[in-house]
C-alpha cells in the first residue's frame, strides 16, 4: 500500500498516456476490442481519482502522495508531482468525465484504435497538468493536452454545412490548434522568464513552483508578466475576445472529444491561471485583477447573449461554455477565498454538466442528424428519457437551487459582491440571460407537438444511458450535499490567499 | 612593397569577382569570377606570408592548397556544366529554372 | 608526425578506405552491388562506429602537432555522424534501385563526404578546416549530380556547386584575412591575437566573410537561397545527408569557432547573427508554408532549425553550447525519423508533391503515424524530441538576457506547426488516390521504428544525452 500510495500520482499519469502506446499494436477494425481496453484503463483511473478524493476528505495529509524525480537537473528541471484539495477534485472530475466519454463513444468507424490513442494521450496530459508542481511539466503536460485536438477533431469530427456558410471539420480543429497553441507561446516565453529572474533571485536553476513561491519576483516583473499567463492561459479558457475557436471546434468535434475538450480541457487554462499567474505573480494578479474582471463579465453576458441567438444545438451548448467558464474566471479574479471556492467549485459543475450537455446532444444528433433548433420538435415523446436529462443538465446551467450550478454560482456570487458589486450584479443579469435561452432550447425541442418526422425515433438503451447517469448523480449530489467537495476544496486554497493577502 | 598594395590588388580582384558571380549568366563566366575570388585570396595568402607571419611559410602553403582545390573545383564543376549543356544546349543559367520557390 | 596520431586517426583512416573498397567491389564484381554494398557500407561504418567507441573514449588531447582534436567533443561529433551515414546508406537501398543510381560511387562518394565531416568537426586549424569542408562539400555536389536522367538533379547541382564554390570562395577569403591579422593558423594563436588587437575594422570584414560563407553552407536567411532547389532536386537520401549530416558538422565547427576562437570579440558579431537568427527561423518558416512538395517544404523548415540553431551559438554560454548540441542530436533523430518514413512512401508513389500524401494513412499507417510524430517534433510539441530540445535551448537563449529572442523563436515554431499540421491533413483526413496498400521493406521499416524510439527517448529522457554533451562542451570549448 505504501509503494501504491508513493506511486499513485505517477500511475494516475502514466496509465492513460503509456497504456495508449500498446493500442498502436491493436487491430484497426476492431472497435469492441479497442473500447473495452480503453473503458478498463478509465475505469482504473476512475477508482485512483475515486481513491485520492476519500483521502483528501478524510483528514489525512495529501503529503504521502508527493513524489520527486530527479530529470534534468542540470536546468532544475525534476518531475515533482503532489496533490492538494483542489487539484484531487479537478482530478476526479477529468476521471469521472474520461470514463463516461469513453462509454459514449460507441459508434466509432474508421481505425478506433487511433482515436483511442490520441483521445487516452489527451487525458494523460490533463492529469499530468493538475499534479505537476514543476514549471516545465506544467507545460510538457499542458502542450500534451493540446496536441492531439488537431486530429481527434479533423479525422473524428463532423463538418456542418450551414444555410449560409459551411464550417469544416478541418477549419474547427485548425482553429482550434493554432489559437490554444498561440497561447502557449505567451506560456512558455512567461515560464522561460519566470526561471531565469528566479535563478537569478534565488541563485539557482529550478523549476520547482513549491521553490519559485519564495524568488520574491519583484513587482515590475510581476506586472509586465502576469498578463502572459492570463493570456495565454485564458485563450484556453475561452476567455474574450480570444473565446472564438471554443464554439467551432466544439461544433466540429466528435461527441466524446466535445466532452473532454469543454469538460475538462478548458478548465487547464483557468488552472493554470491560479497555479501560476496568481500563485507566483499575485501582485501582477492584483494590479491586473480589474481588467480580469471585466474581460470575464464580458465573456459572461456576451457568451449568453451569442447562445441566445444559436441556431445549432452544439453552438448553443459552445457559447454556454464560454459564458460560463467567465464565471470561473470571475471566481479567481475576486482574489478572495470565496471566490476561489466557487471558480473551483464551478469548474467541477460545468464540466460535468457540459459533459452531460454534449453526451446528449451527440445522441440526438446520432438519431436525427441534425442540429437545427428549428427543425427539431416535441422530441420528449419520442425520448422521455434524453429529454428529462437535458433538463437535469439545463436547469444545473441556469443555476437551479439543489443542483451543482446553483452552490457554485452563489459562491462566484458572494465572492464578487465582497470585491465588486457593479460586476457582481452584471453577472447576476448572465445567470438571468441564462435561464432565458435554456428554457427556450427546452421547451423548443423536446416539449410541444411532435413533428411528423421524429416518429420513429428511440430513447437511450440500458447501456446507452449509464454514462448519462455516472453525470446526472454527480450533478444531483454536488447540489444536495456540497460540502464535502467544499471542504475538500477549501483545505487547499489557503496557499493561494496567503499569497494574494500577503503583498 | 608595402602590404597594403597587395591588399588592394586582392580587394579589387575580390570585387571583380563578387561582380561577376552576381551578374554574369553563363555557367562558365561565373566559374572564372569564381576563380578571380581565389585568386585574390592566394595573391593575400602569400603577401601576408611575407609580410606578417613570423615563421613565413603558412602563406604560402594556403596559396598552394588553394590552387589544388581550385583545380579540382573546377574540374567538377565544369563535369557539371557539360551535362547542363547537354541537356538545354546552352549553359546559361537563367534557363535552368525548373524549380522555383 | 608520430604513430600515436595516427592510431588515433584511424577511423578517418578506416572510413576512407572502406571507400576505395566498396569502389574497387563495384569495379570489379558490378553484378554484386546494389543491394549489397548499401548493407556492406553501413555495416563498416557501424563496425568502425563501435571500434572508434573503443579507441577514442576518454581520449582528451591532439594530434598533428595541434591541427587535430580529440576530446570527447569532437567524439561526440564523430559517433553522431557515423551513425547518420549508417541511417542514410540503409535507407538509400531501396532508392538507388528504383532511381538506376550506380551504387559503387554512391556509397564510396558518401563514405568520402563523411570523412570530411569528422575531419571538419575536430579541426584545430584554419586550412584543416577549409580542406574538411572543401572534401565535405565536393562529395555532396557530385551526390546531388547522381542521378544522372533527372532533369532536376541536374539543375540542383549546377546551382549547387556554383554557390558553394562562391561561398568557398568567401569564406576563404575571411580566413585569409584572419590568417593576415594574427600570423597563424591555428585557433588558439587567433585566438590570443583577436584579444590583443584593437583595431576591429579588418576583424569586422573577415568576420562578415567568414559569417557569409558559413551562412551559405549552412543556408542561413539571406544566403538560403540554394537549399530548396538542392533539397528538391537531390535524391532523398543525399538531401538527407545535407539536412542533418553537413548542417550537424559544420555547427560543430561554427561552434567552437565562435565560441572559443572568436569570443574576444563576441561584441562584434553577437548583435548581427542575432537579428539574422530572427530574421532566418521566421522567414524560414513563413516561407514553407506555400510550399506544395514536401521536400522543399523540409528545406525551408530547415532553414528555419538552422535559425534555431544560431541561438545557441549567439548564447555563448556553456549551457547555450549544450543546448545546440542537444538540439541538434534531436533535429538528427527526428529529420532521419522524417525523411526514412518519406522514402517509404516516395519508393511506392514517386513523387514528392504534398497532394500525393493524400490517405497514406489508410496506404501504410506505420509511414504515417511516423511521419506525424517527426512532424510534431520538428514543431516542438511534447512527447518527442523536439519539446524538450527546444526548451533547452530557448531557455538557454533565456538566460543570456535574450528572451525576446526565445520569444520569436517560439511563435516560429507555431507558424510551422501550421503547414506541419497541413501535411497531417492531407495523410489522415483527405481521401487516398488509389487504395492499394504501401509495402516496404523489413530494413526501412524496423529502421523507421527505431528512429521513432530514439525521437521520443530524447524527447522523455534526455538526461543520458545531457551528460554525455556536458562532459563534452566541459571538455573542449568552455572549460
Amino acid at each position: 500500500m505504501e509503494f501504491l500510495d508513493n506511486n499513485i500520482l505517477l500511475l494516475i499519469i502514466l496509465l492513460p498516456s503509456v497504456g495508449s502506446l500498446f493500442l498502436l499494436f491493436f487491430k484497426d477494425n476492431d472497435p469492441i476490442y479497442t473500447r473495452n481496453y480503453a473503458m478498463v484503463i478509465a475505469f482504473i483511473g476512475l477508482i485512483l481519482g475515486i481513491y485520492l478524493f476519500s483521502v483528501a476528505l478524510s483528514d489525512k495529509t495529501l503529503e504521502v502522495f508527493s513524489t520527486s524525480i530527479a530529470w534534468l537537473p542540470s536546468l532544475g528541471i525534476n518531475l515533482n508531482l503532489s496533490v492538494s484539495g483542489p487539484t484531487s477534485t479537478l482530478v476526479l472530475l477529468n476521471a469521472v468525465i474520461f470514463f463516461s466519454s469513453v462509454l459514449v463513444s460507441r459508434n466509432l468507424e474508421i481505425r478506433p484504435n487511433h482515436f483511442f490513442f490520441w483521445l487516452m494521450l489527451l487525458v494523460g496530459g490533463v492529469y499530468g497538468v493538475f499534479l505537476s508542481q514543476d514549471l516545465f511539466f506544467f507545460f510538457f503536460f499542458y502542450e500534451l493536452a493540446v496536441v492531439p485536438m488537431y486530429l481527434l477533431i479533423a479525422v473524428w469530427g463532423s463538418s456542418s454545412d450551414f444555410v449560409s456558410f459551411i464550417r469544416t471539420k478541418e477549419y474547427g480543429a485548425m482553429k482550434l490548434t493554432l489559437y490554444l497553441v498561440a497561447g502557449s507561446i505567451l506560456v512558455w516565453v512567461g515560464i522561460l522568464a519566470l526561471w531565469v529572474e528566479g535563478a537569478e533571485n534565488l541563485g539557482k536553476f529550478t523549476m520547482d513552483m513549491n521553490i519559485l513561491i519564495n524568488a520574491n519576483y519583484d513587482r515590475d516583473f510581476q506586472l509586465i508578466f502576469f498578463p502572459f499567463f492570463m493570456i495565454g492561459f485564458g485563450i484556453l479558457a475561452g476567455l474574450w475576445p480570444f473565446h472564438t475557436w471554443s464554439p467551432d471546434g466544439h461544433v466540429a468535434a466528435p461527441t466524446a472529444v466535445s466532452m473532454l475538450h469543454a469538460g475538462v480541457l478548458m478548465k487547464l487554462g483557468a488552472f493554470g491561471i491560479l497555479q501560476i499567474g496568481i500563485l507566483l505573480l499575485p501582485e501582477g494578479a492584483i494590479y491586473w485583477a480589474p481588467l480580469f474582471m471585466g474581460l470575464g463579465i464580458v465573456n459572461v453576458l456576451y457568451g449568453s447573449v451569442s447562445a441566445l441567438a444559436q441556431q445549432d444545438l452544439k453552438y448553443v451548448i459552445g457559447y454556454s461554455s464560454v459564458s460560463h467558464m467567465g464565471y470561473v474566471l470571475l471566481g479567481l479574479a475576486a482574489l478572495n477565498p470565496t471566490g476561489f471556492n466557487g471558480a473551483i467549485l464551478q469548474m467541477v459543475s460545468h464540466g460535468i454538466m457540459t459533459a452531460l450537455f454534449f453526451a446528449l446532444v451527440g445522441f440526438i444528433y446520432g438519431q436525427t442528424h441534425t442540429r437545427d433548433i428549428q427543425v427539431l420538435e416535441g422530441l420528449a415523446k419520442r425520448m422521455p428519457l434524453a429529454a428529462g436529462f437535458f433538463t437535469v443538465a439545463g436547469l444545473t446551467s441556469l443555476g437551479l437551487p439543489g443542483l451543482s450550478g446553483f452552490v457554485a454560482e452563489l459562491l462566484i456570487f458572494i465572492g464578487l459582491f465582497q470585491s465588486s458589486p457593479l460586476i457582481a450584479i452584471l453577472a447576476i443579469i448572465g445567470a438571468a440571460i441564462t435561464a432565458i435561452y435554456i428554457l427556450r432550447l427546452v421547451s423548443k425541442v423536446f416539449f410541444g407537438p411532435v413533428d411528423v418526422q421524429w416518429e420513429n425515433l428511440r430513447d437511450f438503451s440500458k447501456i446507452e444511458t449509464l454514462p448519462i447517469l455516472i453525470l446526472t448523480l454527480c450533478i444531483v449530489v454536488i447540489g444536495l450535499f456540497p460540502w464535502p467537495m467544499m471542504t475538500v476544496i477549501n483545505s487547499g486554497i489557503e496557499q493561494f490567499i496567503i499569497r494574494v493577502s500577503g503583498v | 612593397m608595402e602590404l597594403i598594395y597587395f591588399e588592394l590588388l586582392s580587394a579589387v580582384l575580390f570585387s571583380i569577382g563578387v561582380y561577376g558571380v552576381l551578374a554574369r549568366r553563363h555557367a562558365v563566366l561565373v566559374l572564372m569570377s569564381i576563380e578571380l575570388i581565389l585568386n585574390a585570396v592566394t595573391i593575400n595568402a602569400v603577401a601576408y606570408a611575407t609580410h606578417i607571419d613570423a615563421s613565413g611559410i603558412t602563406g604560402q602553403i594556403i596559396a598552394i592548397f588553394v590552387i589544388t582545390i581550385a583545380a579540382a573545383e573546377f574540374g567538377l564543376a565544369l563535369a557539371i556544366i557539360l551535362r547542363l549543356y547537354s541537356q538545354q544546349s546552352n549553359a546559361n543559367l537563367d534557363e535552368a529554372n525548373r524549380m522555383k520557390w | 608526425m608520430n604513430t600515436e596520431s595516427i592510431r588515433l586517426l584511424s577511423p578517418e583512416l578506416l572510413i576512407a578506405s572502406l571507400a576505395i573498397v566498396v569502389f574497387s567491389i563495384d569495379l570489379f564484381k558490378p553484378s554484386k552491388s546494389s543491394d549489397f554494398l548499401g548493407r556492406l557500407t553501413s555495416l563498416g561504418v557501424f563496425i568502425i562506429m563501435i571500434f572508434s567507441l573503443w579507441l577514442l573514449s576518454g581520449k582528451e588531447t591532439e594530434i598533428f602537432e595541434g591541427i587535430l582534436a580529440i576530446n570527447s567533443y569532437t567524439t561526440f561529433f564523430k559517433i553522431l555522424l557515423m551513425a547518420i551515414v549508417i541511417g542514410i546508406s540503409l535507407i538509400s537501398i531501396t532508392y538507388t534501385k528504383s532511381y538506376n543510381i550506380n551504387t559503387g560511387e554512391y556509397y564510396a562518394i558518401i563514405l568520402l563526404s563523411l570523412v570530411g565531416m569528422m575531419l571538419l568537426v575536430s579541426a584545430r586549424e584554419l586550412i584543416t578546416a577549409y580542406i574538411s569542408i572543401e572534401l565535405m562539400s565536393f562529395s555532396l555536389y557530385v551526390l546531388v549530380a547522381i542521378a544522372k536522367k533527372d532533369l532536376k538533379s541536374n539543375e540542383a547541382a549546377i546551382k549547387y556547386i556554383l554557390l558553394g564554390a562562391f561561398s568557398s570562395g568567401l569564406l576563404l577569403y575571411g580566413l585569409v584575412l584572419i590568417y593576415g591579422i594574427s600570423g597563424t593558423t591555428s585557433f588558439s594563436g587567433i585566438e590570443t591575437a583577436l584579444s590583443s588587437i584593437d583595431s576591429n575594422l579588418r576583424i569586422l570584414l573577415a568576420l562578415s566573410m567568414i559569417g557569409a560563407g558559413f551562412g551559405f553552407k549552412l543556408a542561413i536567411i539571406p544566403f538560403h537561397m540554394w537549399a530548396p532547389d538542392v533539397y528538391e532536386g537531390a535524391p532523398l537520401p543525399i538531401t538527407a545527408l545535407i539536412a542533418i549530416g553537413s548542417k550537424i558538422a559544420i555547427f560543430a565547427l561554427v561552434l567552437t569557432l565562435f565560441s572559443q576562437t572568436f569570443l574576444p570579440k563576441i561584441e562584434l558579431w553577437k548583435p548581427t547573427i542575432s537579428i539574422i537568427a530572427a530574421i532566418t527561423m521566421v522567414s524560414g518558416n513563413i516561407l514553407a508554408i506555400v510550399q506544395s512538395n514536401i521536400k522543399r517544404m523540409l528545406a525551408y523548415s530547415s532553414i528555419g532549425q538552422s535559425g534555431y540553431m544560431l541561438m545557441g551559438i549567439i548564447c555563448a554560454s556553456s549551457l547555450g553550447s549544450s543546448g545546440l548540441i542537444l538540439h541538434m542530436t534531436g533535429y538528427a533523430a527526428t529529420s532521419m525519423l522524417v525523411f526514412s518514413s518519406i522514402i517509404i512512401i516516395h519508393n511506392n508513389v514517386l513523387s514528392d508533391q504534398i497532394q500525393d500524401y493524400a490517405g497514406i494513412a489508410k496506404r501504410n499507417p506505420l509511414a504515417a503515424i511516423c511521419i506525424t510524430a517527426s512532424l510534431f517534433s520538428l514543431a516542438g510539441l511534447p512527447f518527442f524530441a523536439g519539446f524538450t530540445t527546444k526548451f533547452y535551448l530557448f531557455a538557454a537563449t533565456a538566460k543570456e538576457d535574450m528572451l525576446w529572442l526565445a520569444g520569436i523563436a517560439a511563435t516560429a515554431s507555431v507558424i510551422s506547426l501550421y503547414y506541419y499540421l497541413r501535411v497531417i491533413k492531407e495523410m489522415y483526413v483527405s481521401d487516398p488516390i488509389s487504395s492499394t496498400k504501401i509495402y516496404t521493406t523489413k530494413t526501412l521499416s524496423t529502421f523507421v521504428l527505431i528512429m521513432l524510439a530514439a525521437t521520443i527517448f530524447i524527447g522523455l529522457y534526455p538526461e543520458p544525452i545531457v551528460d554525455i554533451i556536458d562532459t563534452a562542451v566541459a571538455s573542449y570549448i568552455f572549460n
